[in-house]
């Protein structure tokens, strides 16, 4: 480890919490979209997107390759091209291997996609055409395919472009069989598949000012937000007949859909990729200082963040996130978190891993060896890391980028992590920022780079985890003692309002220019349906789709 | 699979690489057993400005001294061995560079080492994309001359290591041991073929061929036409913000029609070799004639073929960009090859190489000083010699190649040649290792490094090589941190200076 000076130092950029009033309540929200227009509580109005054409990522290709061809026929293509949406970027659009635009990079991956499925349709000819070798056949499999991989109906002149591909292979003399493979190679390599429009409907094309999503566009944005997929068929049927226009009807597909194991394992997977969970298998740790650290112990680490997210997203309050003591851990953890194992009476699965309750001091994802050992990089920076990150993703503060000034040394000789961030907090032009996020990291400071409680530093000084919070809008900051007083002071109704922007900013693929006054219409938003204390995630989620802004653009 | 197999997967790849991309990078790892005679190997002076050896003479004969690294005074430091023999532990850290966790209960002595992780064969295979050619299987090959043990041995036969595990029954430390599953070559060069060229339809060869290549492109355009056409539809739709995105796709699709138009591959290119012999294989079987190292007919010539043969198969496979990852070894660690008038004195001597090595009495390096006992060394550094002339006919044979982008094959494939241990005495250092290839990849092939004052861990010639694969890593301990040699830091130092420059 790294030990030593101060290796931070701020600018005056300040912090930006913005004027925020409080959340109040709201009677509508049963009938038409949330009422959220009325902005006399908020001091600006519900910051509407930009229209746009949204590429689909490489995952969600994938799933709509399984979706239209099946999995048998998807899965070894979606494999060989990596398709699998795995990428941990939060939104996945925004990994290095995505990106809003296909340039030549991505349409060599999404025109082999394109092409591998088409192979595969030739090969197997009748099994998923359900045609003889006909031409006549293969149009209409064709043009039934468009519909579906479009996720609409298909005007006459589209309908016409594609049947020419087809008529094309027939006039070269190619077999039927191969008639289908362009047919459905030009169906893939469409633009109508690699993207989803949010232009609102056609005739609203020469409109300006905001515009409401099509049906189709509707049910394509909540599908692909909620399952990383195109959306099944009763979310299809709805566009087509229009039921999609009311709250009532949008949350009853959103409750419908967050049932699905599918659908929570995507968000799970998505609000991990938000948290930063890492492969924590590869990070590396010291071994001299933390010799019981393996490759083995990260994998378990990973476990059971994924384990805490899965019992507590989908039953009881968000705040669970953060507030949970129960825990799915092995025997290398229980040794970490000193604790016995395996808890009498417990059952251990296959892999080792057994449901316990953990000590008091291990309440929620803070305390969690597996979070602490992925956002500490650098130990001898532990705190202003962890607290920047504490800041950032969980309270949701805006913070201002690292201006790159010259380091400043704290007084002292080996001044300890306190001193140093007391220094910080108390100096220009440091205070600005460091005061904003570094009692994050004090009060977490009593857990070392593996998430192992601790009394003293490696100096042997003792630490003292008592601090004040930073300000938020709700008042002055609270005075809070280690990771489990922080824990308990995060985990009130402002995570649930800053998942929420969050998540309403990974749905539609945008983040609100004035931040502070998107977080007072998410606050507004929660508080019309759900009693304090008590949104779920699953009231964040359903609040993000019956928001104004989620089906609503700007031309 | 019908012809249609060969053609579309050329087609794919063709268009891969034209898309910007060039030559796809290769894999061909080499070995030759029983280490080398240091006082035969060892150039004189370092860097550009060696003075090439005996042993070495042959690839400076064949043209290929800019195309070659030499490497000398390497070790296996860091690394547990766990029971295992000298040649048998040696070829298995060889080419998985991981702790020998134990040996395998196999009938016979207890040195027969097991794998601790996968090769790095199969480690580039998995982490370099680019190693696996779009829809071909299989995705690798490995191949052996001569595969008699004297032990029922597995490693000293095989340079190839699965990530998958199984249990095996264990010599040391006894009970079951957990291996990592050992990847067997194919013996017989007419299976090899068959397994990468079934059902394939060389390119060039009829005119019903270029007929069906003609109509797959012009069907290709046709979609990519369509793709042009429907992005003009949506543009019309769209807010003029996002016409920016509409454009760049488009842009990628006009430069791939171009790609096309401009037949950025010639299939022809990729021809098919002669049909190797149903009734060429390499040998088998275990026995133990350390009393008697006689041989009784050259073997040699024999070697010599299924060395063509096998690395024909592979070359042509790299060619038609079926393949880009393969091992060929010459023969096991514990080799029974037969050699005649390799012992000075001796034209008529037939004498097998293993079992010859284990007579010399004293070191290698610096030379016995019973004249028998030179005879023996003189005998090994013959041999290797030998092995370097055949290994340097082959080398050639991929620098004159090229592949079906009309680019020079050796220059984008990598061609680590390795042996098991320093010299016949079985000592871990000072390990010869060579390279060839690569120089499209960045390899500074032309020179000459001696770590015998400081020996370098051998791990580190396969962090070389990696730099190669991946050419934007800041480090290439990155992409390959989760693997089992990464684990074990004592194991390695990190690349090699002066070995790899990253290409413009």
């Amino acid at each position: 480890m790294v030990g030593g000076l101060l290796l931070m130092a701020c600018g005056s950029t300040g912090r930006n919490h913005g004027a925020v009033s409080g959340g109040g309540t709201n009677a509508g929200g049963a009938a038409g979209i949330a009422g959220d227009g009325d902005n006399s509580e908020c001091p600006t109005a519900a910051e509407v997107a930009p229209a746009a054409l949204v590429r689909l990522t490489f995952g969600e290709l994938g799933a709509s390759l399984r979706q239209l061809l099946g999995e048998q026929a998807a899965a070894p293509i979606v494999e060989e091209l990596e398709a699998d949406g795995t990428n941990h970027a939060f939104p996945p659009l925004s990994a290095e291997s995505e990106g809003p635009v296909i340039d030549e990079r991505r349409l060599q991956t999404s025109d082999l996609l394109a092409e591998r499925s088409a192979a595969y349709v030739r090969e197997h000819f009748r099994d998923v055409t359900k045609c003889e070798p006909d031409y006549e056949c293969v149009t209409a499999f064709v043009a039934d395919l468009a519909q579906r991989a479009f996720r609409r109906a298909l005007q006459d002149d589209e309908l016409s472009a594609l049947e020419h591909v087809v008529a094309e292979a027939e006039a070269l003399g190619a077999p039927p069989e191969q008639g289908a493979e362009y047919g459905v190679y030009a169906v893939l390599a469409s633009p109508h598949f690699l993207y989803r429009t949010e232009l609102g409907p056609p005739a609203a094309a020469s409109q300006t000012g905001e515009v409401r999503l099509s049906d189709d566009e509707l049910a394509s944005a909540l599908s692909f937000f909620l399952t990383g997929a195109p959306p099944d068929e009763p979310l299809r049927a709805a566009a087509t007949a229009h039921d999609l226009g009311s709250s009532d009807q949008l949350a009853a597909h959103v409750e419908r859909l967050l049932a699905s194991p599918k659908a929570r394992r995507h968000l799970q997977r998505a609000l991990g990729n938000y948290l930063g969970f890492p492969r924590l298998e590869t990070i590396a740790v010291d071994t001299a200082t933390y010799p019981e650290w393996n490759a083995a112990l990260g994998l378990a680490m990973q476990h059971e963040l994924d384990m805490l997210l899965q019992g507590t997203l989908w039953s009881g309050p968000l705040s669970g996130v953060l507030t949970s003591r129960s825990a799915t851990i092995n025997a290398p953890l229980a040794s970490l978190y000193g604790v016995a194992f395996p808890p009498p009476g417990a059952t251990l699965d296959e892999l080792g891993f057994a449901d316990v309750e953990l000590p008091e001091g291990r309440a929620g994802l803070l305390t969690r060896a597996g979070l602490l050992t992925a956002r500490t990089s650098r130990p001898a920076a532990a705190v202003p890391e962890r607290g920047l990150w504490v800041a950032s993703s969980i309270a949701c503060d805006v913070v201002p980028a690292f201006p790159g000034a010259a380091p400043t040394q704290a007084p002292g000789t080996n001044p300890s992590e306190r001193a140093k961030a007391e220094f910080r907090m108390a100096t220009s032009p440091c205070l600005d920022c460091h005061a904003a996020f570094d009692p994050y990291g004090l009060a977490l400071d009593e857990l070392d780079a593996i998430g192992r409680f601790r009394a003293s530093d490696a100096q042997g000084l003792p630490i003292d985890v008592s601090v004040t919070l930073p300000p938020t809008p709700r008042g002055p900051g609270t005075r809070v003692s280690g990771s489990r007083g922080l824990s308990t002071a995060l985990a009130d109704d402002f995570f649930a309002t800053c998942m929420t922007q969050r998540f309403l900013e990974y749905a539609r693929l945008y983040t609100a220019q004035d931040a502070a006054g998107e977080r007072c219409q998410v606050r507004r938003l929660l508080a019309a349906s759900n009693k304090p204390g008590e949104v779920s995630f699953s009231d964040v989620l359903t609040s993000v789709v019956l928001s104004h802004a989620f089906a609503t653009r700007r031309r | 699979m019908g012809g249609a197999f060969g053609l579309s997967t050329l087609l794919s790849n063709l268009e891969a690489s034209a898309e910007g991309a060039g030559s796809p990078p290769r894999f061909l790892l080499m070995y030759w057993p029983v280490g080398t005679v240091p006082s035969s190997f060892r150039p004189m002076g370092t860097g550009r400005d060696y003075t090439t050896s005996p042993i070495l003479q042959p690839f400076e004969a064949a043209g290929l001294r800019e195309d070659m690294i030499v490497l000398y005074g390497l070790s296996d430091k860091g690394l547990i061995t766990t029971g295992s023999g000298g040649s048998e532990g040696g070829v298995v850290l060889r080419t998985t560079g991981a702790n020998i966790p134990g040996t395998r209960e196999n009938g016979g002595e207890r040195d027969d080492a097991v794998a601790g992780g996968p090769s790095f064969d199969q480690i580039f295979l998995k982490n370099v994309a680019r190693l696996s050619p779009l829809g071909s299987a299989p995705k690798y090959v490995n191949a052996i001359g001569d595969a008699r043990v004297d032990s029922h041995e597995t490693s000293c036969v095989c340079l190839s290591y699965d990530y998958a595990t199984r249990s095996t029954p264990s010599a040391t430390p006894g009970g079951s041991i957990t291996e990592n599953t050992p990847l067997l070559p194919e013996l017989s060069p007419a299976r090899l073929y068959a397994q990468i060229f079934a059902g394939f339809m060389p390119g060039g060869a009829t005119d019903a061929n270029q007929q069906e290549l003609r109509r797959a492109l012009q069907l290709k355009k046709s979609v990519l036409d369509y793709a042009l056409t429907e992005l003009e539809r949506i543009r019309g739709m769209a807010p003029a913000s996002e016409r920016d995105k509409i454009d760049v796709h488009a842009d990628a699709i006009r430069k791939l029609e171009q790609q096309l138009s401009a037949r950025g591959g010639d299939p022809a290119r990729c021809r098919l070799p002669e049909q190797p012999a149903a009734e060429l294989i390499a040998p088998t079987g275990s026995t133990v004639d350390y009393g008697n190292p006689a041989g009784l007919v050259d073997e040699s010539p024999v070697l010599a073929e299924l060395g063509t043969r096998h690395t024909d198969v592979i070359r042509a496979a790299f060619q038609c960009d079926l393949l880009r990852v393969a091992t060929f070894q010459w023969a096991s660690a514990v080799d029974k090859v037969a050699f005649k008038g390799l012992k000075p004195g001796d034209p008529e001597g037939i004498y097998r190489h293993h079992p010859l090595s284990h007579r010399v009495v004293g070191s290698v390096d610096p030379l016995p000083s019973r004249d028998e006992d030179r005879d023996v060394v003189a005998f090994l550094a013959n041999v290797h010699t030998w092995f370097n002339e055949k290994t340097a006919t082959i080398v050639k044979s991929f620098k004159e190649a090229t592949d079906v982008l009309g680019n020079p094959l050796l220059d984008t494939t990598i061609i680590p040649f390795v042996t098991d241990t320093a010299d016949a005495t079985h000592r871990r250092s000072p390990l010869p290792s060579l390279i060839f290839g690569g120089r499209a990849l960045g390899i500074q092939g032309g020179q000459y490094q001696n770590f015998e004052g400081a020996p370098r861990p051998h791990n580190d010639v396969w962090l070389s090589i990696a730099q190669a694969y991946f050419p934007d890593a800041e480090s290439v301990l990155v992409p390959l941190a989760a693997e089992t040699f990464a684990q074990n830091p004592a194991s390695f130092t990190g690349p090699i200076a002066g070995l790899w420059q990253k290409p413009k």
